[in-house]
């Protein structure tokens, strides 16, 4: 038997009248893997999603959940999909116990051991009303709803957005749990450390286009190397250098980033008598700068996801 | 897979039907009961208030043909019974809380929700948004039932007693008319859901096709020789069935027309629309919805 794939896309676009959400998209997500979904606010995310779920309809292309076309019968493909969307909206005259009850039912299946589990791992009272939560543990209700349906498929729009660091551990950890019992895991995020600790592979979204498809291996091998030198006296000008790109210098400590060849930028700190060199991985924070520039935009969603 | 079985997966759930109709239930009780409490007060009074003949014909004299009065509380129509009384006392209130509860409770089990962003997490379901849609309405629906059987069982009640002397039948139809302005109007409420962007326009837009009714409603009731536009209101065709004082069932066609139609296209409508978005004054939707998304532009 061939495996079909938890998410397909094909050529999936979405235009609201002149203005176009999401460019022709080709996606694929495996059963068992977590991708993750990277972009900055408004690069069509959760308008990707949406498309996914069928909730609104796609200008062009297919989307498939399990084989199962989303946009033409969602009712069908949704059988095996939990959702978590990006705002953590719920009834606020419910109490947790009552919406995870409703939730169960939307949903179709829980599994209430587990959910009880859930419950006391996030440390959630479930027994207070949601107008009296704060929006971190709305946020729980949402993950536990999901996280305890057992979905085939989890898709998850910003899921961590309001829980602290000590939830956030939680949540990496049932999301491995998931992935190690074979579920899917599509992880929309704009939290670059949450993608690089949870994803398989990673798709990068900007301006509502698919730019960048591929493990955190692969992405790094494309990417910059980031070196920080430090000299024994004054710093000489590394901006001309080929292939050098975002110089810091801050005293006789110069950071910088390299694409491509390392051997000019080599030559030209052992010529500058380089007292110390740390050269390193660049992280996702980082991949994602060389993506979209070092804007004031990029530098204020990097600000806002740290 | 044992795993699975012991999950309990269900099929097509109804939920948002259920989850609909316990929220639509709860205030159609309220007014059930009070729309229940009207008629046994009025109809179990009449005999005391105005015990001889010569006093109800004074009724009827004094309060059956004037035009200013009928332009208010709807056609009078034999004041002399005791089932003319109750209908034009009653009417002409019930049928306005009726509306005006029935497009509150549509816009706000639908639009609300989606405004809020809980249609999204029951559109996740099992579902899709045309089935999400009827399913909400088969719940408002649900609502409607609660409001005319508490209705219906109070009138009932009352006709027991020797001097009212309604017939079931009577009574049922008595029923139906109070509650039709609910039926119609949810299925109004239900559509403007679709067509406006909010909640509050939803409101606004309903409110105004109520307030038109109510207009040509009023003028056909005033003048004698208009009474044939109580035929294109809605709101007169509730006032035409007349069911203690020469019943005219037929009347209840339309009201039933209306009601299907209004629903159907409700239901049509939410199947091609996108979530968040309304047909009337589409690209002010979008645009707040692309405001909310892009924040930070790149």
């Amino acid at each position: 038997m061939t495996t079909v794939a938890a998410i397909r896309t094909l050529g999936l676009s979405k235009s609201f009248g002149d203005v176009v959400a999401l460019r022709p998209l080709d996606l694929e997500v495996s059963e068992g893997e977590v991708l993750g979904y990277l972009g900055p606010n408004g690069a069509g995310k959760t308008t990707t999603i949406r498309c996914l779920l069928g909730m609104i309809r796609a200008t062009g292309g297919r989307a498939e959940i399990f084989g199962v076309d989303a946009q033409r019968n969602p009712a069908e493909a949704h059988r095996r999909v939990a959702y978590v969307p990006g705002e953590e909206n719920l009834w606020p005259g419910l109490t947790g116990s009552q919406t995870l009850h409703l939730l169960g039912r939307v949903q179709g299946r829980v599994d209430l051991p587990y959910q009880q589990e859930l419950v006391e791992r996030f440390k959630l009272d479930p027994s207070k009303k949601v107008r009296a939560y704060s929006k971190g543990n709305r946020q729980k209700v949402l993950l536990i709803a999901a996280l305890s349906s057992r979905a085939d498929l989890l898709i998850l729009d910003e899921p961590t957005s309001g829980l602290d660091p000590l939830m956030e551990e939680v949540f990496r950890e049932s999301v491995g749990e998931a992935r190690a019992r074979g579920q899917a895991v599509f992880l929309s995020s704009h939290i670059l450390s949450e993608v690089e600790a949870l994803s398989d592979r990673v798709a990068i979204l900007r301006a509502e286009e698919l730019v960048e498809v591929g493990t955190l291996a692969e992405m790094r091998h494309l990417s910059a190397l980031s070196i920080d030198a430090t000299f024994d006296g004054a710093p000489p000008d590394l901006s001309r250098i080929p292939g050098v790109s975002a110089v810091d210098v801050e005293g006789n400590h110069v950071g910088c980033q390299v694409i491509g060849s390392v051997e000019p930028l080599l030559d030209a700190l052992v010529a500058s008598g380089v007292h110390q060199l740390l050269s390193r991985e660049p992280s996702l924070e980082e991949l994602f700068l060389a993506h979209y520039g070092r804007g004031p935009a990029a530098a204020q969603d990097i600000a806002h996801a740290a | 897979m044992r795993r699975e079985h012991a999950i309990g997966e269900r099929r097509a759930p109804t939920v948002i039907a259920w989850l609909t109709a316990k929220q639509a239930a709860r205030s159609a009780a309220v007014w059930g009961v009070l729309f229940g409490l009207l008629v046994l007060q009025d109809a179990g009074s009449y005999h005391s208030n105005y015990p001889t003949l010569a006093a109800r014909e004074t009724l009827e004299r004094n309060f059956g043909h004037n035009a200013a009065l009928n332009a208010i509380t709807g056609q009078a129509r034999r004041l002399d019974t005791v089932g003319g009384w109750v209908s034009w006392r009653m009417f002409g209130l019930m049928i306005i809380i009726g509306a005006i509860w029935g497009l509150l409770t549509a816009s706000r089990l639908l639009r609300k929700q989606e405004d809020a962003g809980r249609w999204e997490l029951l559109l996740a379901g099992q579902t899709a948004r045309r089935q999400a849609t009827l399913q909400a309405i088969a719940g408002l629906a649900a609502g409607w039932v609660v409001l005319w059987a508490l209705t219906a069982a109070f009138t009932v009640a009352v006709s027991s007693r020797s001097a009212v002397g309604f017939s079931t039948s009577g009574s049922l139809l008595y029923a139906t008319v109070a509650t039709a302005s609910a039926a119609m109007f949810l299925a109004i409420g239900a559509l403007a859901s679709q067509l406006a962007g909010t909640r509050r326009q939803a409101n606004g837009l309903a409110a105004a096709i109520l307030a038109a009714c109510f207009l040509i409603r009023m003028v056909a009731d005033a003048v004698n020789s208009l009474g044939w536009m109580r035929w294109i209101s809605p709101l007169g065709w509730a006032e035409n069935v007349h069911p203690f004082t020469g019943s005219q069932p037929l009347a209840l066609l339309p009201i039933a027309l209306l009601t299907i139609g209004a629903a159907a296209l409700a239901v049509t409508l939410a199947g091609r629309r996108d979530l968040g978005t309304a047909v009337l004054a589409r690209r002010e939707a979008v645009n707040q919805t692309l405001v909310c998304s892009a924040v930070p532009q790149l």
